[in-house]
Order: C-alpha cells, then structure tokens, then sequence
C-alpha cells in the first residue's frame, strides 16, 4: 500500500499501478491504519479491499480502476478523474461505480500496457470480476464500448476467466462471471457477499490471532469471543479503577501538575475550548441534546471566566495529544472546575429526556 | 430506516478519537470518584464501567449506530434505575448467546446490532470492537499509571 502514499508526482502512472498490484498479490492482509487524515488512504483501503479479490486477468479495467479507486491520490495524473462528482456526499463510501468509472476512463488510457498485467492479474485473484457502473456517471456508458474492446484484445491471451459481455439493461452495469447468472438478483448477492467478504477481511486484521482461521462461522466465534473478552476487560478495569479510586484524585493532580508547565500559553486555549465546544455538542447530535447542551456551554463559560493556570492547562487541542502516552499527556485539568458543571451531564435526571429517549 | 450512505463506510475514517475520549472518560471518572466516596467497591465499579461506555459512544459519535443504541441503553437504564432503585450494568450481555443464526450471538453483543443487516453489523462490529479496545487501553494506562501503590 505503500505505493499509493506516494505522491503522484514521483512515480509514473503505470509504475505505480504495476506497484500497487504487485503489491496486492502478494500481500494477503493489510492492516489498517486508523489514519483520520488518510482519506485517499481509506478510499484505496476499500479499493485495496475490492481490488483484492479481482484477480481476473482479462478485467484489467476493473483491477486498475481498483488500484485507481482514490480520487484523491491520482487526480494529479488524472485530470479528467478530478472533475469526476460522485453522488454519495463526502465521497466517503467509494462504492464499485465510481471505482469502475475510474477504471472505465483509464482503460483508454493505458491500452498498450496490459500484457505485462495481465499475469499479474491472472497470478493471485480469484478471478472476481464483477464491478458496477453507474450509468449517468461522466461517460460511464460511453466508455463502457470503449473498454470492451480494450478488455477482449488484452485478454485474447489469457487464459484465466474471462468477462463477458454485460447485459446493458439499466443503469448498473454489474460484470458478470464466466458461466454465471447474470440476472440482476444474483448479481446483487454476489455484489453483497463481496462486501462481507470485505468486511469479515477487515474484521480479520482488527481480530488478534485471527488470520489462521478460515470459515465464516470461525471468524464469527472468535469476533464474539473478543468483543466478550474487551467487555470482560472494561469490567475488570473498572473495578479495579474503582478500588483505586481514594489516591486516584491525588495521582491525576500531579499528573496535570506535570502538564502545566509543558502546555503553551492560552492563547490557543481559548480556540481550543470553542473547537471543543463544537465537538461536544456535536457529539451530543442525539435526542437528550437538549439536556446537554446548555452544559457544557456553562461549563465552558465558568471556564472561561475562571484563572490563568485552569486556562493554561486546558490548552489541548484534541488533535494535539499525542496517542501513545496517555498516562502523561491528560490534559483534563482543573476537573474540579469541570466536574461540579458536568455533574449535570452525568448525572442529570434523564426522566424528562426519556420521553423522547427511545426513537427507535 | 436505513443509515444514511455516508455512514456506511469500512474504513476507518470516523474512527474514535483518543484524546476526546480521553478526557470524558477522565471528567467522568473524577466525577465518580467525588460523588460516590463513600459508597461500595462496587457501586462505584459499575458508574465507572457505565462512565466508560459512555465515554466510548461519546467519542464515536453519533454516526455509528451502536454508539447511539449505547447511549440509548444507557440513559434508558439509569432513568428506571432513579425509578425503581434497580441498578444494571449496561453493555455487558445479559445472556449467553444461543445457536440459530451466526450472527445472533454478535447481534445480542454489538448494541443496536438487533436491528441492522448483516452487512451493517460486521460494520459496526469493526467500529465496536475499535473503540473497545481505545477504551481498554486507555483504562489499562490509567491503572498503571496510578502505580502499584494506587490501592
């Protein structure tokens, strides 16, 4: 995956979908990292997820378009991806349409090199090759002829699964599988199980000790044991944190005492506390907003008013705390400003928010 | 009713944030520990544990599911517990998980996993056991950091 990090301008276009591809065969799992900032790096997990079982080594447009799922990463190289509007806000879920619309575009594009990938398509997948298109999509349907040809004069050689010919019928364009049904209900099973599959996979890496495990049912019990075995865990620390509890006020003091001199002055604080603010009440965006929000609001404003050291330890910024070292770096100061105003948010009467409490 | 598709992601791009969670579960945890001094080991170990998971569902947001039905289940529970008196431990399963469909075990686990697809539950199961395991840390260095001599 490391190919895709790098910047589009460093490798050529076709390096790095030789790179990424390789790289997919040979690696079985990924781990993910829990990168916020990593959008492109999301997308090309997803990619990453759907390009991986795409091994078929005629339906190299729909391995490159998995390789070029991320708009993010390539719009440099691909300018006309750039103008691309897909129809889900946020871009967030890069469903096969826009994927395969990346990969109807850049099969015009790299009609000359698909030899060398064809046997590395045709090496490692498991000959899946199904991919949607959304029709209104920036010449989806044109493109669509124009990649047949592409695919059917790359895969003359090939002796792996072919594609072929999808039924045009509506506007998803799902690739049917040699000797499949091509109905549009087993279609769209088949569209469903890959992503199970995907998500068991990522289920597979969060899971410890879980990657020798085949079977969905396997998989199952060892996801139910973990989740038993982290609500164990939260049980157990939570007693014990509860015994701990007459010089646990003590150690935290001290432990804010250390985080005064090292945080910066309060200039930021007070931005920090306004982009706080936001976040807690957009955090509370469910049906008891009315009983928190004019909380943390007061909290915030006897914060405010309160002095220079309470201020200054309340500098952080939530992205500023670094990850590891929890033990050190709470910057929860002056608890005891907080805790008297947030009593309310823990400990409010919910009756009259239980009216409305249960919408489901 | 369906989540939105935004919410339908696999990646981890609305990840928890350790830091917010950090610092609910410390402001409540405090707050624990000054309002119930005097009460049992393990009155308190349960406002702890509920502290945590509401922590957990705080810091997730509101656009996973299972955050929502935890915050849901809990201040469901404790309005009926200043009712009756009754005191429950949210989030921990009340049953065994009994054969039938595969995923009804996971089901009965993940909150709010009742009521969702397949697809939507491996999901949130993904998410769930993220911010369990953000959460078990975090506790897990609170403990040590309060030392040996923390008893």
């Amino acid at each position: 995956m490391q190919c895709l990090r790098a910047p589009p301008d460093d490798l050529s276009i076709l390096e790095r979908q030789g790179a990424c591809l390789l790289n997919w065969q040979q690696q079985d799992q990924e781990q993910p990292n829990y990168n916020p900032r990593g959008r492109g790096y999301c997308r090309q997990m997803q990619t990453s997820f759907q390009g991986l079982p795409s091994g078929c080594g005629g339906d190299k447009n729909a391995n490159h378009g998995y390789v070029h799922g991320s708009i993010d990463c390539f719009s440099n190289g691909w300018p006309d991806l750039a103008n691309i509007r897909y129809p889900v806000p946020g871009a967030a879920t890069v469903e096969e349409a826009s994927i395969t619309n990346v990969s109807s575009n850049s099969s015009r594009k790299r009609k000359a090199d698909k030899s060398p990938r064809s046997k590395e398509n045709g090496g490692g997948g498991k000959g899946e090759s199904s991919c949607k298109r959304i029709k209104e999509e920036t010449g989806g349907g044109a493109t669509s002829e124009t990649g047949q040809p592409n695919k059917k004069e790359a895969a003359s050689g090939d002796a792996s699964k072919k594609n072929d010919k999808p039924p045009k019928t509506d506007c998803i364009h799902v690739r049917a599988r040699r000797g499949q049904a091509t109905d549009s209900h087993s279609l769209a099973e088949r569209v469903r199980r890959e992503r199970i599959s995907q998500r068991m996979k990522y289920l597979q890496d969060l899971v410890p000790g879980c990657s020798k495990i085949t079977g969905k049912a396997g998989m199952l019990d060892e996801i139910i044991n973990y989740v038993q075995s982290l609500q164990r865990q939260v049980e157990f620390l939570s007693m014990k944190l509860a015994t701990a509890s007459p010089l646990m006020n003590i150690n935290i003091d001290n432990i804010f005492g250390r985080e005064v001199q090292i945080n910066p002055s309060c200039k930021s604080g007070s931005t920090a506390m306004t982009g706080m603010s936001s976040e807690l009440l957009d955090q509370s965006c469910l049906r008891f907003d009315s009983l928190q929000h004019p909380h943390p609001c007061a909290g915030l404003d006897m914060f405010m008013d309160s002095s220079d050291l309470v201020l200054r330890q309340n500098v952080n910024p939530p992205v500023a705390v670094p990850d590891a070292s929890f033990g050190s770096s709470f910057d929860v100061n002056g608890c005891s400003v907080w805790s008297t105003n947030l009593q309310s948010l823990y400990g409010v009467d919910f009756q009259q928010g239980r009216g409305a409490a249960l919408p489901f | 009713w369906r989540a939105p598709p935004g919410t339908r992601t696999l990646t981890p791009r609305f990840g928890p944030s350790k830091p917010m969670l950090a610092f609910r579960f410390l402001r409540a945890l405090t707050l624990v520990h000054r309002t119930a001094a005097n009460s049992s080991n393990a009155a308190r170990s349960r406002r702890i544990q509920r502290a945590a998971f509401a922590s957990m569902a705080y810091s997730a947001g509101p656009r996973r599911a299972w955050s929502r039905a935890l915050l849901c289940r809990l201040h469901f529970h404790r309005a009926r517990r200043r009712c009756a008196g009754r005191r429950r431990a949210a989030g921990v399963p009340r049953r065994p998980s009994t054969t039938g469909s595969p995923a009804d075990g996971l089901r009965r686990l993940v909150p709010g996993g009742t009521g969702m697809d397949y697809c939507g539950l491996l999901e949130e199961t993904a998410d769930y056991i993220r911010c369990l395991s953000e959460q078990v840390k975090l506790m897990q260095s609170i403990v040590d950091s309060v030392g040996p001599g923390g008893r």
